[in-house]
């Protein structure tokens, strides 16, 4: 199963899910995005996600206080909600440099958009693997 | 706030519990309305009334098995203790008054920093709150066990980071952005929650450590303060 089947599958258990999508986390760079909706929007997707985890790569390296910089190598999982959407990012597995995100609209319960995220992360982890 | 993160009351009054908090918990459901108080953790006092009305623990009960919309407050004047911390009831006439609530931190002299006090003490786990001004970069209060907290820096950082969460919502096509409200970052260590005000004003954060502060608690102390910061701010 290729990575873009995994997040296909993603996609689908999440009901009105915009898009999944897993991308590289320094860079920002998607590695794969299935969306059905959205299809015309992945450049300026995949530039949001850029801005938002350079939050965490630059606090990363240049964060000014120790411990919290520290603190971010351990970074697991974002949330960002807003008014009309809640958008969810998360590592498959700890030191990884890849990242898996979801975007939802506000009524969609979070939790049930981290399980079944969850539910796929052997089947992410192994192609992210696959993908060197 | 989305609204989404409903609370329900089994998991206020085990919040409050770890926490050692001292609240007040009022409720209503078709059951009728009710009233709980919790001093330093200990769940006290409980009334149901209603068409069936209840006291102590078959109140809890009550209330626990309804469908049971909660609310927060400070605690309002003496209570009659009517359970006891074994959990038996006892009648609430025979039950010595219990002293007052503690008052309300000092709010004359830096009225944002009781806010955050009052946050940081109401979290489980908190390890730090804080308020900041978006527009001008500046923080207005900090309570932070954090080693090491420059004031100056976390401001500086804070406000950047509000920066790119905006730049982030502003690259997302128009019908799925929206305005930011919330955002949540999870580490190993620790979880940081900051909520937006409507205006773009400021902004509340809490860190507390991994496993400790439940997001829906933190979301809840943080709306619980959002409104007095907007006055504040405004006054």
């Amino acid at each position: 199963m290729a990575l873009q089947d995994v997040l296909e599958d993603i996609r689908r258990e999440i009901d009105d899910c915009y898009f999944a999508v897993c991308f590289e986390m320094e860079s920002g760079l998607p590695l794969g995005i299935a969306t059905r909706d959205f299809a015309d929007d992945t450049d300026s997707i995949a530039s949001a996600f850029g801005q938002v985890l350079d939050i965490i790569s630059r606090g990363q390296k240049r964060g000014r206080n120790d411990t919290i910089r520290e603190a971010l190598h351990g970074f697991n999982e974002m949330i960002l909600e807003t008014d009309k959407s809640t958008f969810f990012i998360l590592t498959p597995s700890r030191g990884e440099s890849v990242a898996v995100a979801v975007g939802t609209p506000i009524e969609v319960k979070l939790g049930y958009a981290k399980v079944s995220i969850t539910r796929h992360l052997d089947a992410l982890r192994r192609e992210i693997k696959a993908l060197g | 706030m989305s609204g989404k993160e409903h609370l329900d009351l089994e998991d206020l009054l085990r919040a409050a519990e770890l926490s050692g908090a001292t609240l007040e918990l009022r409720t209503d459901s078709t059951r009728g309305r009710g009233r709980m108080v919790v001093m330093d953790g200990k769940l006290l006092y409980a009334n149901l009334s209603g068409e069936q009305p209840e006291v102590g623990r078959e109140a809890v009960d009550a209330m626990l098995a309804a469908d049971t919309n909660v609310s927060v407050a400070p605690v309002s004047g003496a209570i009659a203790r009517n359970i006891d911390p074994d959990d038996s009831v006892e009648p609430a006439q025979s039950s010595p008054p219990l002293e007052p609530a503690p008052q309300e931190p000092d709010m004359s002299e830096n009225p944002f920093q009781a806010v955050v006090d009052r946050l940081k003490n109401s979290v489980p786990g908190a390890m730090a709150t804080g308020i900041f001004s978006i527009r001008d970069g500046l923080m207005l209060a900090v309570n932070s066990s954090v080693p090491d907290t420059n004031m100056d820096a976390m401001s500086g950082s804070h406000v950047r980071i509000v920066d790119q969460m905006n730049k982030f919502v502003g690259y997302l096509p128009e019908r799925i952005s929206g305005r930011l409200q919330s955002s949540v970052l999870v580490l190993e260590d620790a979880t940081f929650y900051m909520a937006m005000d409507e205006e773009g004003d400021f902004a509340l954060m809490i860190a507390c450590e991994a496993g400790k502060g439940s997001l829906g608690f933190m979301r809840l102390m943080a709306r619980k303060q959002m409104g007095l910061v907007r006055e504040l701010m405004t006054a």
